[in-house]
């Protein structure tokens, strides 16, 4: 091979060369200090492809490599025939990309360092005497977040940083209560079924299959072969038993392993559990419970390794193991949780390596740390920034409807509330659009009916209640209130998916003034709030006429918004019927629709009951909070889901 | 002098056992109920019961303190409630990071302050005491989270020198990775009281300059730099080293506001969130922690008088 000629001095170049995967547009984009480079490196033909030729250009490379594609040769075979015939190739490097998107980038071995490309589906970039490999990637990053090529790019070995809004308090699954903890933990444990991507629709975990007794008192689990969690003990009937009496026994020996907040609400239904083999496991009900394998989906009915438990007792939180896509490696109370991808999960191993879990409190700071690049993806940012934020080409907005209701509940054993009548002028009375958009930013959606658009079963077809004063004091007349009346209003200062509680609250009171309705606000602190406003139906009298109240899905069920909220069945302490709402004929459709396995046969009878429900609007519901997850452009495929929990198994970062 | 450190020492039980009752006090007198906090919204009646007994909240206040009193005097400081994990260990790795902040906050502060301080006395009236002035009553004005927000944008995100949040880059690191992540909040923490050391230290050197010992010394025909040096700045030391000295109060208090917006992992942060979930216990914990340290830097204060001013002795 003879000595490359040397036509030009060495100067670092380097260039991008793209296809816009919906327009099919081709460009070519070069940069360098070589006085009119353009003349020299760029060839493209719309329609069938683009070049870029540089190091040592070598200049017929792109009118062949163009005519070659317009003949219908691949990229590569481009790079075959250039090998072939050029004496001095090493010296060259280029990109291709046909007009179909195939690619591909050389650079050789006599290229002046650093030099390199990368090559995807649409794009080749490349560059010579570069700072580093950072300066491609970077090239790349930059196309990426213009376009949405990045999936081919993916890179293994590459980390999350999780902003998350306070300390996580515990890693043990059986004892999540909050957000912060449930997001940092759930991505290393398995239940026996899960809910899908995005949805709470049921799919298989753990157990491959199972079966429904007829009268849907027995489910039979059968476990899939095989899988073991973190620290090797076989995902078997045991563990199953074991995970859950271990929390609904109070007998049994791990039972003082831990508070369980979730254990009555998730698996208080069961009445007992069966080793049929090691593979098999049977479980009976109480009663029949139409939810129940949505129930199996929730995080207390997780698995976790009992192996493990049994060695560190209360301290399981701190050594957490489970049969999740992500295993625990460490957590330093107060600064980070750090996993790594599990390589033996059973649906493969997660391509992000690392994700790593950062407390920071405020907001303003969360915000900071994700400008900075210090963390990649954070929740709660201030509402104020998020227009600046979506103009920013460096972040992407990942947004969920949640499956949530911001409400006010009535006390309708109270006057005046007792009456329907008033509770509609109240709706009426209440502008919720103006409250979604002043205080919550819109990052809210305004509610037509009680149960939140992402739970089955939702329907828009029940009496609305429009912002409308006139009809307000019409009603209120009509009950018998034409001057209004005077009412005491319970607000919480904060509290968990209470949004603006306060401001919302004040607005609240404001709007009703204007009808003549003289409202009193008082404040509480949270935990005290709650021992205040959930009380047993003798002491209803203690409960104000008005209170705000929110609730946050858990299972994606209708039963777990409607019954447990609005049956008379569910007064306090038994449920969460605040407002001691009690209509026979919607505890009647209730009651029987939770005890129905078919989804079809469910389906009018929870429908029926919502329009009966918004038709005697014993609560107002305001809004629905959407999820709202920032996240740099360099992260791809994270969707959030609907119980609030985050997912990073089909994530992938690009061009890091 | 060791008789005086003995009785020093003493004094601090009775000091330390009375701030723990106040706070306990306090804290059962507030509204909020832990157990609520731990099982959240939708807690059951009956759970909610059963973790109180188990908890020991369904006691009377008494006896709850006694046995928590009969815990820390054998090294068992409890469990958190919230964070389900021994309350010693808790504080203690929280307050090293507190410390370091702290520390180099003061640091910061006594050079930056002291030095500022006396520029302006040996220039007093002149153009650069105004500006120098100027620049410690701004220091002095700005609350921490202001400036520390301020600080992160333009130093953090304009200019990209130093991180804006956490002690170490996520993954962690040694003692060189925290040094950037030290600066800016160290800074914030030192703004306040190195102004106010810059203001004591002028006007305590104007206050020596004018007196008979510094004539003197003039008019022996010393240079002004070893008038100021030996006999105005040595005598000033004493009121700077008592205004340092109560200023580490301070600097842990105002440590919990800076330890928030840059996301220090601190005491601070710590105790913010235990009061919030009525974590009676880490409460506890981080009170008897922090009580001490500020009894200590008042011990420490005291004889660092010794060695200033040989006039102050201990018996």
């Amino acid at each position: 091979m003879s000595e490359p000629r040397r036509p030009f001095d060495p100067v670092a170049t380097f260039s991008l060369v793209a296809r816009d995967p919906d327009t099919g547009d081709l460009g070519v984009v070069v940069a360098s200090r070589f006085l009119a480079v353009g003349a020299y490196v760029p060839t493209a033909v719309a329609g069938v492809g683009a070049v870029a030729s540089q190091s040592y250009v070598n200049t017929t490379f792109g009118p062949r490599a163009v005519e070659m594609l317009r003949r219908g040769a691949s990229p590569d075979d481009c790079v075959a025939e250039f090998r072939a015939t050029d004496d001095a190739f090493e010296s060259r490097q280029f990109g291709i990309v046909a007009a179909d998107g195939r690619s591909a980038t050389f650079t050789g071995s006599g290229c002046h360092p650093w030099a390199g490309g990368v090559a995807g589906e649409g794009f080749a970039a490349q560059g010579n005497i570069l700072a580093g490999p950072e300066v491609v990637d970077a090239l790349v990053l930059a196309l990426a977040a213009a376009l949405s090529v990045g999936t081919a790019l993916a890179q293994p070995g590459s980390r999350v940083v999780v902003g998350l809004q306070a300390e996580p308090v515990t890693l043990d699954v059986a004892q999540l209560s909050d957000y912060n903890s449930s997001r940092a933990a759930m991505e290393m444990y398995e239940g026996l079924v899960r809910f899908a991507h995005g949805s709470t629709d049921i799919e298989p975990g753990l157990a491959e299959s199972w079966d429904v007794s007829d009268d849907g008192l027995v489910y039979t689990f059968h476990l899939r072969p095989g899988v073991t969690f973190h620290d090797g003990t076989p995902v078997n009937a045991e563990a199953v038993k074991f995970s859950f009496e271990r929390q609904i026994d109070p007998e049994h020996p791990y039972h003082d392993t831990g508070e369980f907040p979730y254990a009555e609400f998730t698996l208080g239904v069961i009445d007992a559990i069966e080793v049929v083999d090691d593979l098999t496991v049977r479980i009976t009900l109480k009663e029949t419970f139409a939810p129940f394998l949505a129930n199996m989906a929730m995080h207390a009915a997780a698995l976790v390794s009992p192996t493990a438990v049994m060695r560190y007792g209360r301290d399981f939180g701190e050594h957490p193991v489970g049969a999740g896509p992500y295993r625990f490696v460490s957590w330093q109370r107060g600064v980070e949780v750090i996993l790594e991808a599990n390589p033996d999960y059973w649906r493969g191993a997660p391509q992000v390596e690392r994700l790593i879990f950062r407390p920071i409190i405020e907001d303003q700071a969360r915000l900071a740390a994700l400008e900075a690049g210090e963390i990649d993806l954070a929740v709660n940012l201030p509402p104020d920034d998020l227009p600046r934020l979506r103009q920013d080409p460096r972040f992407t907005f990942a947004e969920q409807p949640g499956m949530h209701t911001w409400y006010v509940v009535f006390n309708v054993t109270k006057e005046p509330f007792d009456d329907p009548r008033v509770r509609q002028a109240v709706a009426h009375a209440i502008d919720r659009d103006a409250i979604v958009q002043a205080i919550l930013g819109g990052t809210g959606e305004t509610a037509v009916n009680f149960l939140p658009p992402v739970v089955w079963s939702y329907t828009d077809d029940v009496a609305t209640y429009p912002y409308d004063p006139e009809r307000a004091r019409q009603l209120l007349a009509e009950a018998g209130y034409p001057n209004g009346f005077s009412v005491e209003f319970w607000v919480p200062e904060s509290g968990s998916g209470m949004q603006q509680s306060v401001a919302m609250g004040t607005v609240i009171q404001d709007f009703l003034a204007r009808v003549g309705i003289d409202v009193t606000i008082q404040q509480f602190e949270w935990g005290t709030y709650l021992d205040r406003v959930i009380v047993p139906f003798e002491q209803a009298d203690s409960v104000p006429a008005m209170f705000e109240m929110s609730w946050i899905g858990d299972n994606g069920d209708p039963d777990n918004f409607l019954y447990i909220l609005l049956s008379g069945d569910q007064f306090p302490p038994y449920g969460f019927n605040l407002g001691y709402y009690d209509n026979d004929e919607v505890d009647d459709l209730l009651r029987r629709a939770r005890t129905i396995t078919d989804p079809d046969e469910r389906l009018p009878l929870y429908q029926e009951a919502q329009r009966l429900i918004m038709a005697d609007l014993p609560v107002l519901p305001v809004d629905h909070e959407t999820q709202i997850v920032v996240h740099s452009s360099s992260i791809r495929g994270f969707v959030p889901h609907p119980t609030g929990v985050f997912r990073f198994e089909n994530v992938e970062v690009v061009g890091r | 002098m060791l008789p005086y450190l003995v009785r020093r020492l003493l004094v601090m039980v009775p000091t330390l056992l009375g701030v723990s009752v106040v706070v306990f006090l306090s804290l059962h007198l507030t509204p909020g109920d832990p157990a609520q906090v731990i099982l959240g919204p939708k807690a059951t009646a009956s759970s909610l019961a059963a973790l109180r007994q188990e908890l020991g909240l369904d006691q009377p206040v008494h006896v709850q303190y006694l046995r928590w009193l009969r815990g820390v005097v054998t090294g068992d400081w409890g469990r958190s409630i919230q964070l389900k994990a021994s309350v010693l260990s808790l504080v203690w790795q929280r307050f090293q990071a507190t410390l370091v902040l702290s520390a180099a906050a003061l640091l910061i502060a006594v050079g930056a302050g002291v030095a500022l301080g006396a520029f302006s006395a040996s220039r007093a009236g002149t153009l650069a005491d105004r500006a120098a002035i100027a620049v410690s009553l701004v220091g002095y004005s700005l609350p921490p989270f202001f400036l520390g927000i301020v600080l992160q944008v333009v130093f953090g995100l304009r200019l990209g020198w130093f991180p804006v949040t956490g002690m170490l880059p996520p993954g962690g690191g040694g003692f060189r990775d925290m040094l950037p992540h030290l600066v800016l909040p160290a800074v914030t923490l030192a703004a306040g009281i190195g102004a106010l050391l810059a203001r004591m230290t002028r006007a305590t050197m104007m206050d020596v300059f004018g007196q008979d010992h510094v004539r003197t010394a003039r008019a022996k025909g010393l240079v002004e730099r070893a008038v100021t040096a030996r006999h105005v700045f040595r005598n000033a030391l004493l009121p700077i080293v008592t205004v340092v000295g109560l200023q580490i109060g301070y600097v842990l208090g105002g440590a919990v506001l800076v330890e928030q917006v840059f996301s220090w992992p601190g005491i601070g942060t710590l105790a913010v969130n235990a009061i919030l979930a009525r974590d009676f216990p880490l409460v506890q914990g981080v009170t008897l922690v922090v009580a001490t340290a500020y009894v200590f830097a008042n011990l420490v204060t005291d004889v660092a008088y010794v060695l200033v001013d040989p006039r102050v002795s201990y018996a």
